[in-house]
């Protein structure tokens, strides 16, 4: 998903910003990091360089020039969300972009009022698609899972308006949460054991989420899936949730025979919702 | 065979060389101990200008090679039990030969070999021992039949955890029941990748050859197995409790080796924690007992001799003992370790030099090259 963009001068200075999640990013400072760093790049070789993506630990900045250079666009986005994607909007945006401001002079922008109707463009266009794929086994704890995740779109009305027979053959759920705007999110409920046998359904996930039990036995009997699963997808991002209830071994444990982030969950407690709600914010904002 | 343990008179001491595929030892008959134990590998060094470095060709052999303080290409004599560089192993033997200095005209020799050598390899380099050193007779005795040997007893089933596979090996009287018996690559290079694996997040240099013998000691040092893996992965004080940094100075890193003593050496139990199709060591010995001719099972299992570096650790034969009280066959089965059963083959070796067994079976030099 996207978190921010910015529409920087060549001088450095950020002519337009627009904050989809709360990253609170000084735009003034990126925007001089990234004219200093083309500085640098244009001076070490002879043939002009520019910087065209920067690569964080969970979020990538995509950099890209436009109206002969005067300008720059930079796209906050994370690291499982593809690059084609990115690329296609960031083409949308600055059409858009000359579109409706192309007649300006470039010190016009300085006053950042003049850019305030942007948002009315580039909020609708930085829309992504979010696929999350909750990969678990046949058991009881998958059946409660996705009761919790149908339920967690409703809210307001304190329990669910599907029916059982609905919970348990919805294959897939629209997730709608207010702090993510931007993103359509779908989760796909999914089977690990059957993990070799997806993979064209794989490829359109970008975030995997295997809920675990917490026991040497099923570890043991689903870590080559999960193998599978990382060699298969090095660009998603992979997460697993463990069950307290079924079994002991500790979150730290799991994390190093599996070498994937862990989350915890009680699937008994009411706060089950809340927290499960919270673990999925975390992975699509980038943990 | 055995019951006749009276030394043999006719030479004071055998020499014993036993070439593994990632430790050789090599000492005399009289020793209870090797003289030289170290790895199976050459070092070259890497070339530098302003040191005093030999010849880049020059090999760097056994002890050596972990004293020598600049960098070091370090390349194995054996992949998978097979033989790299002929000229290399000679090389490695004759360096090591010379270091517990010549043996003189008169003196024997016992060859301890893989199963896995190929005839012709165990031929040549019986032949390259005979001509360079001038051994009066050589005897070459399988590894699982000195490890049988060396409990003393000629009937039972030999599970041997090597480097590169682990084998289960029947014998009834002295005889194997066949010749390469049962293999499975889940041995002690499986818990040495399992182990860098494990740390390839935080320390992923830890994959270059240059720490293996770091690897190697932690894993012979710190490493046991639990007797209970998901009581010990549920506990949440232990792995605090049992860390310990480990220093590695070329790096100046600190390395936290916590929880991963036990689960190292877990992967001889459970290989898919590695990633591995093969079959763990227990299963593979239960494999064995299912194609053991029903008649011969009672008698053969009576005796399960562990042998090689990877049953040494803590808990082993616990674990094994836990594993198989609930199969009747082996329920009863007297489970045969010494205190270092990297040393089995070793005293099996000493027991075969110190019997009629070697006077009676070792060939000459005459005999040898007669036959060939």
């Amino acid at each position: 998903m996207i978190h921010e963009i910015m529409i920087v001068s060549q001088g450095g200075l950020c002519v337009y910003s627009h904050e989809f999640t709360e990253m609170q990013v000084n735009p003034q400072l990126v925007a001089g990091f990234t004219t200093a760093i083309d500085t640098f790049s244009q001076s070490l070789l002879e043939r002009e360089q520019n910087i065209d993506s920067l690569q964080m630990t969970a979020l990538n900045l995509k950099i890209s020039r436009f109206l002969h250079n005067a300008l720059s666009m930079i796209i906050f986005y994370n690291k499982y969300d593809s690059i084609d994607i990115i690329n296609s909007i960031m083409i949308d945006l600055q059409t858009q972009f000359i579109e409706s401001f192309g007649n300006y002079e470039v010190e016009d922008f300085f006053n950042t009022a003049l850019l305030k109707p942007f948002d009315k463009i580039a909020i609708p266009l930085c829309t992504t698609h979010l696929d999350i794929g909750m990969l678990s086994v046949q058991s009881s704890y998958k059946s409660k899972l996705w009761e919790i995740i149908v339920n967690i779109n409703n809210r307001s009305s304190g329990e669910s308006s599907f029916s059982e027979e609905i919970k348990t053959e919805l294959k897939t759920i629209e997730y709608n949460n207010p702090n993510l705007p931007n993103c359509d999110i779908l989760i796909w409920n999914l089977d690990l054991e059957t993990v070799k046998l997806h993979q064209n359904i794989f490829l359109n996930n970008q975030i995997f989420i295997i809920i675990i039990e917490a026991d040497f036995d099923f570890i043991q009997k689903y870590i080559s899936m999960i193998e599978i699963l990382k060699k298969n997808n090095s660009n998603s991002l992979i997460v697993g949730i463990i069950m307290k209830e079924s079994g002991a071994i500790t979150k730290k444990n799991v994390e190093k025979l599996l070498q994937i982030p862990i989350f915890e969950l009680s699937i008994n407690e009411p706060s089950a919702k809340d927290n499960l709600s919270d673990i999925i914010y975390k992975c699509i904002i980038g943990i | 065979m055995m019951n006749n343990t009276e030394s043999k008179t006719e030479s004071n001491k055998v020499f014993l060389l036993d070439l593994g595929s990632a430790l050789t030892k090599i000492g005399f008959s009289s020793n209870i101990y090797p003289r030289i134990i170290c790895n199976t590998t050459y070092g070259i060094p890497r070339i530098h200008e302003n040191v005093e470095i030999p010849d880049s060709n020059q090999k760097i052999f056994g002890e050596d090679l972990n004293y020598f303080s600049n960098p070091v290409n370090r390349i194995n004599l054996f992949s998978y039990s097979q033989p790299n560089e002929l000229d290399a192993i000679f090389e490695f033997l004759q360096h090591l030969f010379y270091k517990i200095s010549l043996p003189t005209k008169n003196e024997g020799m016992i060859l301890a070999y893989s199963p896995e050598w190929s005839n012709d390899f165990l031929y040549q380099l019986q032949a390259f021992l005979f001509q360079k050193f001038d051994f009066s007779s050589i005897l070459p005795i399988r590894t699982d039949f000195a490890s049988l040997i060396s409990h003393k007893v000629k009937t039972g089933v030999v599970l041997d955890v090597g480097h590169y596979f682990s084998r289960v090996i029947q014998y009834n009287k002295g005889k194997p029941l066949t010749t390469t018996g049962f293999k499975s690559n889940v041995a002690g290079k499986l818990i040495q990748d399992y182990l860098i694996k494990l740390f390839y997040n935080s320390h992923p240099y830890l994959k270059s050859p240059i720490f293996e013998p770091l690897i190697s000691k932690m894993i012979n040092e710190k490493c046991l197995l639990s007797l209970d893996i998901n009581k010990t992965l549920s506990d949440k004080s232990l792995d605090d409790q049992i860390s310990e940094e480990i220093d590695i100075s070329q790096f100046k890193d600190i390395l936290k080796l916590g929880i991963e003593k036990y689960l190292a050496p877990e992967v001889l139990f459970h290989p898919k924690l590695a990633n591995s199709k093969n079959i763990s060591i227990d299963s593979l010995l239960i494999q064995s007992l299912k194609e053991c001719h029903p008649s011969l099972r009672k008698q053969i299992y009576s005796n399960i001799i562990l042998s090689g570096g990877g049953c040494a650790f803590t808990n082993f034969k616990e674990r094994l003992k836990s594993i198989f009280s609930k199969i009747p066959m082996l329920a009863n089965s007297n489970i045969l370790i010494h205190f270092d059963p990297s040393l089995t083959v070793w005293k099996g070796m000493i027991l075969a030099a110190n019997s009629n067994y070697y006077g009676n079976n070792a060939k000459t030099q005459t005999q040898f090259f007669a036959k060939l």
